[in-house]
């Protein structure tokens, strides 16, 4: 039983082909002949939970790879996402793709087709180009947290006597002194950030065609960056943000995640005004 | 309370950075799916009924008089770990029984909780139980979730050890 028959399988009771209550799921977009040419049906199934299984729309050599899906709205949900990040994580297997963002739905194939592929042709193609052969890797990096506090308690004079001043002072009097304290750790936990981020950076920057740096979303978090690579660079990159690690993994942990869809490196926007 | 003197905080040092598949770490790449990639103006359809997973995610970090006090009673800490009549346990022994308002509870201490409790917990059940600030607690919780160890009844927001693990 190949995969297409196993994603068939239960949306047989419902029906074969696009029906009318069913609009078109959009993954990816990749190039027609990685995606489609003698290769075999994916393994994974669509969105939605209905076991539809994905299918190519092709516009001269580009693809976009899409299922059924109900014309609703899609629900944020764990099992939604996974099914979007597996769809895409397969088609990138196959061919560079620039990735669609989570929850869009065209009314039909046609729509795709004339509306994505043929009217966005020369743009969504020289953005695939510029990532050909490339995927994206993403890393954040966070401080241990009491690795972070022991060592500006260490490296600040100041600081240290503020704190030992008020280890023995009841903490309602010195209210102030201790809004005092916080105040400079929080400069001093900024001017590490800066120190320790442009240090991490510096030895991954090179390795990478283009880094993308987003906001760091604790206070914890000294670097939150999205690598595009080719292929072949991924094992130098690997080694180095494993040498990263070893030298300081008692004071940061690392979230590194991928290869992923370079998400971060496309920028196609679609608005018509009709 | 035995299961808080069990907290092994310590991380695992020397551990390699592993580079996991975004299939396999949900939270790390939610931001991505999301947010970037193609957007079609027009065909956008998402409703956002999983709200609580972007709300930690979209934590921004605002200067206050509260973040300033946090910060004080962290490095205020910091003298006890180095007091001198403390190094014979160990410094994270004194912390852990010094600072358990202020730490979130490790991913195990969690889990442990929520076999003890097969009929499955609220978040505020937890926060009351480890005394621990919301956001800490979803933390853990979606760690536990995205290693299938736990999982949510999103119709009554409990959650509950996974059954199938593996």
């Amino acid at each position: 039983m190949d995969a297409t028959d196993r994603c068939m399988g239960s949306a047989e009771m419902n029906s074969f082909g696009p029906a009318t209550s069913t609009a078109t799921y959009v993954y990816c977009v990749g190039y027609a002949q990685a995606l489609s040419d003698k290769s075999p049906p994916f393994s994974v199934c669509g969105i939605g939970g209905t076991n539809d299984p994905l299918r190519v729309i092709t516009f001269d050599d580009l693809a976009a790879v899409v299922s059924d899906a109900p014309a609703t709205r899609l629900d944020i949900t764990r099992e939604n996402l996974l099914a979007h990040e597996r769809v895409v994580t397969e088609a990138l297997q196959r061919s560079s793709v620039l990735p669609v963002a989570f929850g869009m739905v065209a009314l039909n194939d046609d729509e795709v087709r004339e509306k994505l592929l043929a009217r966005e042709f020369e743009e969504l193609h020289r953005q695939l180009d510029s990532v050909y052969a490339c995927v994206e890797l993403d890393l954040r990096v966070l401080w241990q947290r009491d690795q972070l506090f022991a060592r500006i308690a260490e490296e600040n004079d100041q600081i240290r006597a503020l704190r030992d001043e008020l280890a023995d002072r009841d903490p309602d009097t010195a209210y102030y002194e201790r809004i005092q304290l916080g105040e400079l750790t929080a400069a001093a936990i900024d001017a590490l950030r800066d120190e320790d981020s442009a240090a991490i950076l510096a030895s991954l920057e090179p390795l990478a065609i283009e880094t993308k740096l987003n906001p760091n979303l604790t206070d914890m978090m000294i670097v939150n960056a999205a690598f595009l690579l080719a292929n072949e660079q991924i094992p130098e990159f690997d080694a180095a943000v494993q040498a990263l690690g070893a030298s300081a993994s008692d004071r940061l942990h690392f979230q590194y995640v991928g290869p992923l869809a370079p998400y971060n490196f496309v920028n196609v926007s679609v608005d018509w005004e009709e | 309370m035995t299961t808080r003197n069990k907290r092994q905080m310590v991380p695992a040092a020397g551990a390699p950075v592993q580079r996991t598949p975004s299939s396999s770490s949900l939270a790390d790449v939610l931001n991505v799916i999301l947010d970037k990639g193609i957007v079609i103006d027009a065909w956008a359809r998402v409703s956002v009924v999983g709200i609580e997973i972007l709300t930690i995610e979209a934590r921004i970090v605002v200067a206050s008089v509260e973040t300033y006090l946090r910060y004080a009673e962290a490095i205020g800490l910091t003298a006890l770990a180095a007091a001198p009549n403390n190094q014979q346990n160990g410094a994270r022994n004194q912390r852990s029984e010094t600072q358990d308002q202020q730490e979130p509870p490790s991913s195990d201490e969690v889990y442990e909780y929520l076999s003890d409790h097969p009929e499955g917990a609220r978040l505020a059940e937890l926060e009351a139980y480890f005394d621990a600030p919301r956001e800490d607690l979803s933390d853990v919780l979606n760690e536990l979730q995205d290693d299938h160890r736990v999982s949510q009844d999103q119709e009554h927001r409990l959650y509950y050890v996974a059954d199938d693990q593996g």
